[in-house]
């Protein structure tokens, strides 16, 4: 059976703490043909030397500074992991999550069966131990299986990047959102993985601050989608509901 | 009767004249132009159902019992998707004045409502992005 070429990118700036964990993950996939990228955002905490101690990691570090204007490390980070991979298909994961070992191969079958232009799968949260839920997060999601439209259960066909094209670094946030909403308006196949092939951490209580921060560009992404809908939806027939 | 918006659950923004409100208990998310949008500011800025009734009577070309009752049903329909509530805390002093502009013909204000991304909404699945802290966020 022909396996293509599966190339994972994984950004990480200053994420020593969990990095081995979700480099091993991806080392241990039952999927036997993966290039891991681990793109650096210029850490200072030993993420590099991490990366680069795994003889198959492609280590890539990222040129800008991060305070030069307008640049958005994490998009930009996926963008240039997107732009080296080599493989037709290509997955993304956080620095501080993990895959489950059948997360690829699960995914690359279905794809093909389903003909879909990406594919996602379900997943769980999990609490760090020796970590305290954070008060902003909701506590009845551990232990739920979640739909996971993000970038670290989305497998995708090279070409879903062409035609719907990169994340976009204007955004301050919610780059991943308006990337799944745009490949939403054109129509893109898709396919949902049943089963839970993701582990999110949950480990410190920057959740909070974090909604509030990213509030104003998910806002911003949003409104934009049901712009561009709202000019095709004469053709199309809108997806919203008008109420009173 | 005075409402406000319903923080910190939801969370709205006027962008190019539309009014964008998010709702995070739900995950949907919502548009609001014309006069929808006006009547969303005013109660923003703290104007009882009342003084917007008699705006947009003085402002809009319509039956005046028609506006009225259009204001009371998208008052209601507001309060039924969560985004606002009622306000019993006397309104401050400082309200602005409403703009007297003329608008034109009065027509029904619409909550155009979107529920297409529920999961990612309800999950805060947005990246934490801290450059000075890097990612994922650390202590």
């Amino acid at each position: 059976m022909f396996d293509p070429l599966v190339s994972v990118v994984l950004p990480v700036r200053n994420g020593s703490r969990f990095l081995t964990d979700a480099i091993e993950s991806v080392l241990a996939q039952t999927y036997p043909h993966i290039e891991l990228i681990v793109v650096d955002g210029d850490s200072s905490d030993g993420s590099d030397e991490i990366a680069q101690s795994y003889e198959d990691v492609i280590y890539v570090r990222q040129s800008l500074p991060p305070d030069e204007d307008g640049w958005r490390g994490l998009p930009d980070a996926w963008n240039l992991g997107i732009t080296r991979a080599r493989g037709p298909l290509i997955a993304f994961l956080s620095a501080d999550d993990r895959w489950l070992s059948k997360k690829i191969a699960t995914q690359v079958a279905l794809l093909d069966r389903d003909d879909a232009c990406y594919s996602t799968t379900m997943f769980r949260f999990f609490l760090e131990p020796g970590y305290a839920v954070p008060p902003s997060f909701r506590a009845e999601l551990f232990g739920q299986d979640l739909v996971g439209r993000i970038p670290e259960t989305l497998l995708a066909r090279r070409r879903a990047f062409d035609e719907v094209g990169l994340f976009d670094t204007r955004y301050s946030a919610a780059q991943d959102v308006d990337w799944f909403l745009r490949s939403q308006e054109m129509g893109l196949p898709a396919s949902l993985v049943s089963q839970v092939l993701v582990e999110k951490r949950v480990h410190d209580s920057n959740l909070a601050s974090n909604a509030v921060i990213n509030s104003p560009a998910l806002l911003e992404v949003l409104g934009r989608s049901i712009k561009r809908r709202r000019d095709v939806a004469s053709s199309s027939g809108t997806q919203s509901e008008h109420l009173g | 009767m005075r409402l406000k918006i319903r923080t910190p659950h939801v969370i709205h923004q006027t962008i190019d004249d539309e009014v964008i409100i998010i709702n995070l208990e739900s995950g949907n998310y919502y548009s609001l132009l014309n006069v929808a949008a006006d009547i969303w500011s005013t109660i923003v800025a703290g104007h009882d159902i009342d003084s917007i009734s008699r705006w947009l009577r003085v402002s809009y070309d319509g039956d005046p019992s028609k506006i009225e009752s259009e204001l009371r049903s998208f008052a209601d329909a507001l309060r039924g998707e969560g985004l606002v509530v009622s306000n019993d805390v006397a309104a401050p002093a400082d309200v602005p004045e409403i703009d007297g502009a003329r608008k034109g013909e009065f027509v029904p204000p619409t909550i155009e409502r979107f529920d297409d991304m529920q999961d990612l909404i309800l999950l805060d699945p947005v990246h934490e992005i801290d450059e000075a802290e890097g990612w994922p966020h650390q202590k």
